[in-house]
């Protein structure tokens, strides 16, 4: 069994790198010499020529960040989807996304007058803040509701997640009604999502929550798995129930709350990597955890590499094509569900 | 542990931030004191399009958006809309110089853009006549060209050829994607001057911006005329189809079927053809 | 080992469980039984750390209960409860494993698999390894649990505490006694072991000494022979009964009806 784990581990490994060096090659803009050379190139003299810019400054970053937004979007997934027990929790389900939504929308909207003073890189950047403090503050709200004594009640969260949801969507379709033609275009931008606007910055702070928030996910898995027998007896096991559930909420939420923040919403990963993966492995989480990283790396830059490849020079927003990955998925979950409810 | 993490990434944020600004100020000096290479263009605008195009620059225009539709035989690149158009894309053309309004452009791709020291030139598009024959001045002088004057002598000629109607005729401008996607057009919109500009008067004055369109909006505005986009009235099925739409029928417009269309990027593209486009207007108007 | 004085748990006005005073010995096993609702599962929760009662005293081999870590009690305390998971995605063997997460951190050793393969057999669960858990029966998940819980003890530590909570509930007759000489094998190793049972003539057999609840109180802790009266067990069950001597064990039957 170990033997096997190692396999699978060595196998999406080297897809994924198959991948990223394939999407090192391919997009809008053709190079006049090979990637190596360009790399090489620029260690040595130090500046960048068009070829350079577009590999090292804009390629590059947006297929480290496709990695890291499609690891980070899984792993979540998958600890929610343990700590709920339940195969259709996602971050979107516990309002995270929706609350991140709600602030960009009031953002957008409200804060039009305080951009327009600002420069526009700025602008952008208070824009993800709002977005990232949106989840913070919707994960706190929730948490709040559903605990009480220091115990968290699941059933609670969700139901909270769901009414958060319906709220921000009900206030973001009030704030797409009274914006202007301008601010519209931005919502609707911003709400399909796009890994177009990654630079070096935005990885490197990415990189340091994703693998923060990732490292101690992973240790979570002996967790998860004692949690399938019930609070009761996973507590017999000497495992600190009501800390674990605290960390996972947390943690999931810095880290879809900072990805959401610089990408947009990108839907169905979290949802998806976990489901697929549970066919081959069950719901074991020492496996689930890791392989979700690597299954929703692969899957997000295979995407992102086609939204940017198959409607040269325009995109495809990757909203669309998670969705159009995700959601037949989604159906046939929704069928096993049904069949065992009979 | 969370708040290490968010001191932590409160931070960075403040740093890049920080670093950021830096960057932009030298690049803002940048395309002050470098000369502008008008030999590869990437136009993110109709209206810029159509001023290059004006100064005989079109053969050095390599990129173009969606709304850059005349003139029609420009050998460009559709880079498609502005909103989603990437950097990568555009710096495949190998540009030399990038034009594209304040409005429009997307804040990240404007940073990438400059990071990539390419000369991107901004400009504050104005819906009027002197906004528009500012955007023709400014793209002119970018591109170190004299020959700009007749251009704006062109806008200010035709519009004086523009005679008060006797019975101003109230329009309502419909901006229609399919059926179900209709919008009027209240002030603070390009239609709302150009139907100023063309002596009539906007039926929606009373709302700002594009609003959803109402049947009730349409009995107390109760306009003549109903001008819309040739596309937009394509895409409801002409005027048969647009007959159809609640409430149209019970207005003045309606009951006569007096139904104005125009080329979307004549009609609210405010370029060199604005003189054109506000004649047009006005003689359909009628 | 154990001592506990004046236990009480209390839910809104309710007493379920009223001034508890009780003190176990190492080895002992001891059976919990009493009517329905006279606060058994409830009791044995409590000695779990389940819920949270009121108490002067919980102490284990002369510690107070909660001066025990959280990754400390799993050597020394387990619990079997009545109600298990209906689904659980995982392979038999590995929901057994589980009772040895408090010994590994990542990955179990040899040892530890060498200990679960030794329990299913025991528990008579080895050949259920391939079978879905979903489609097992009432009864072999009940073993597999049972497996974990035994497991889960497997150490050097002296003087454990088992809790069961009705754990024959859904077993055939063989397999009823073939888990209750396990738990007497354990409790034989100098280990206390707490079971909840609604059959009085198992408890009689098997157990040192009986724990009568009745309304959430103490009836009567002691032997066998002394707790099973016929006025005190038609009394606090509220049912006609006669006792009877077991013709072989000359120990006390209870006849109902």
């Amino acid at each position: 069994m170990k033997k096997k784990i190692a396999v699978y581990k060595l196998t999406f490994f080297i897809v994924l790198l198959v991948a990223l060096v394939t999407a090192l090659y391919l997009g809008a803009y053709d190079f006049n010499h090979s990637v190596f050379e360009i790399v090489s190139t620029y260690f040595k003299t130090k500046t960048h020529t068009a070829d350079s810019f577009v590999l090292i400054e804009l390629r590059i970053p947006r297929i480290l960040m496709a990695i890291l937004t499609g690891a980070a979007l899984s792993i979540t997934g998958t600890s929610l989807q343990g700590l709920f027990k339940n195969p259709l929790a996602s971050p979107d389900l516990i309002g995270i996304t929706s609350g991140a939504v709600l602030f960009a929308a009031l953002t957008i909207v409200f804060g039009s007058a305080v951009m327009h003073f600002l420069p526009p890189f700025l602008s952008y950047t208070l824009l993800s803040i709002m977005a990232f403090l949106g989840a913070l503050l919707t994960m706190w709200f929730v948490y709040k509701m559903a605990t009480s004594n220091g115990k968290t009640h699941i059933l609670i969260l969700l139901l909270s997640g769901v009414a958060i949801s319906a709220l921000s969507g009900a206030v973001t379709g009030f704030l797409t009604y009274i914006s202007t033609e301008e601010e519209l275009r931005n919502l609707t931008f911003w709400s399909l999502g796009s890994l177009a606007g990654s630079n070096w910055w935005k990885v490197c702070l990415v990189f340091v929550v994703v693998s923060i928030g990732s490292f101690r996910l992973l240790k979570k898995g002996k967790t998860l798995n004692a949690l399938m027998l019930g609070e009761k007896e996973a507590a017999h096991l000497g495992f600190d129930i009501e800390k674990t559930k605290r960390e996972i909420i947390i943690i999931s939420s810095l880290m879809v709350g900072c990805v959401v923040a610089f990408n947009g919403t990108i839907g169905f990963i979290g949802l998806v990597v976990p489901y697929i993966l549970r066919f081959v492995f069950n719901s074991n989480y020492n496996i689930l955890l890791p392989l979700s990283m690597i299954l929703g790396a692969v899957i997000l830059l295979i995407a992102d590499t086609i939204s940017r490849t198959i409607v040269i020079p325009a995109e495809l927003p990757i909203g669309i094509l998670t969705a159009i990955m995700g959601a037949p998925v989604f159906i046939s979950i929704l069928i096993n569900y049904k069949r065992k409810l009979k | 542990m969370k708040k290490i993490l968010t001191v932590l990434a409160l931070a960075v944020i403040a740093v890049s931030c920080n670093k950021k600004e830096g960057q932009a100020e030298t690049a803002a000096k940048d395309t002050l004191t470098t000369e502008i290479k008008a030999d590869r263009i990437v136009s993110l605008n109709g209206a810029i399009t159509e001023t290059l195009a004006a100064l005989e620059a079109s053969e050095n225009i390599v990129g173009k958006d969606v709304t850059s539709t005349f003139p029609a035989d420009l050998k460009a690149t559709d880079l498609g809309h502005v909103r989603s158009i990437t950097a990568e894309s555009i710096l495949a053309l190998q540009p030399s110089v990038v034009f594209g309004t304040t409005k429009d452009i997307n804040p990240g791709l404007n940073e990438q853009l400059q990071k990539a020291n390419v000369s991107l030139i901004l400009i504050d598009q104005e819906y009027s006549v002197d906004g528009t024959k500012k955007l023709i001045t400014e793209v002119a002088s970018k591109l170190n060209k004299e020959n700009y004057q007749p251009l704006l002598d062109n806008i200010s000629e035709k519009i004086a050829t523009v005679k008060p109607y006797d019975k101003k005729p109230k329009v309502l401008f419909i901006y229609a994607r399919g059926a179900g996607n209709l919008m009027v057009a209240g002030k603070e919109t390009p239609l709302h001057s150009m139907i100023e500009l063309a002596g009539a008067e906007n039926a929606a004055a009373a709302l700002t911006d594009f609003k959803p369109l109402t049947p009730e909006a349409l009995l107390t505005t109760n306009p003549d005329v109903i001008l819309m986009f040739d596309s937009g009235l394509q895409s409801l099925g002409g005027v048969d189809g647009l007959l159809k739409v609640d409430g149209i029928s019970a207005t003045n417009a309606g009951k006569n079927k007096k139904v104005v269309t125009m080329d979307g990027q004549l009609l609210s593209g405010f370029g060199p053809r604005l003189g054109e486009a506000v004649v047009e207007l006005h003689n359909k108007l009628q | 080992m154990i001592q506990i004085h004046d236990l009480n748990f209390r839910v809104k006005d309710r007493f379920l469980l009223k001034t508890i005073d009780i003190e176990i010995k190492k080895g002992e096993l001891i059976a919990i039984v009493g009517p329905n609702g006279a606060g058994k599962s409830t009791f044995l929760s409590c000695l779990g750390s389940e819920i949270p009662y009121q108490a002067k005293q919980f102490s284990l081999k002369n510690k107070d209960i909660n001066s025990y870590k959280k990754d400390e009690i799993p050597l020394h305390r387990a619990k079997f409860s009545q109600h298990q998971s209906a689904e659980i995605n995982l392979k038999n063997d590995e929901i057994v494993l589980m009772g040895r997460y408090p010994y590994f951190k990542n990955d179990a050793d040899i040892s530890d698999k060498e200990i679960v393969q030794n329990w299913m057999r025991k528990t008579e669960t080895q050949h259920l390894i391939d079978r879905e858990y979903e489609q097992l029966s009432g009864g072999e998940k009940q073993r597999l649990h049972l497996a974990r819980v035994f497991t889960q003890l497997e150490n050097n530590v002296e003087n454990k505490l088992l809790l069961l909570d009705e754990p024959l509930n859904n077993l055939d007759v063989a397999h009823q006694f073939k888990t209750l000489h396990l738990i007497k094998e354990f409790t034989n190793k100098n280990n206390t072991a707490l079971v909840v049972l609604h059959d009085l003539n198992i408890a009689s057999q098997f157990a040192d000494r009986l724990i009568l609840l009745n309304k959430g109180m103490i009836e009567l802790f002691d032997e066998p022979t002394k707790v099973l009266t016929q006025e005190r067990i038609s009394r606090v069950y509220q049912y006609p009964c006669i006792l009877h001597q077991h013709p072989v064990t000359n120990q006390p039957i209870i006849l109902f009806g």
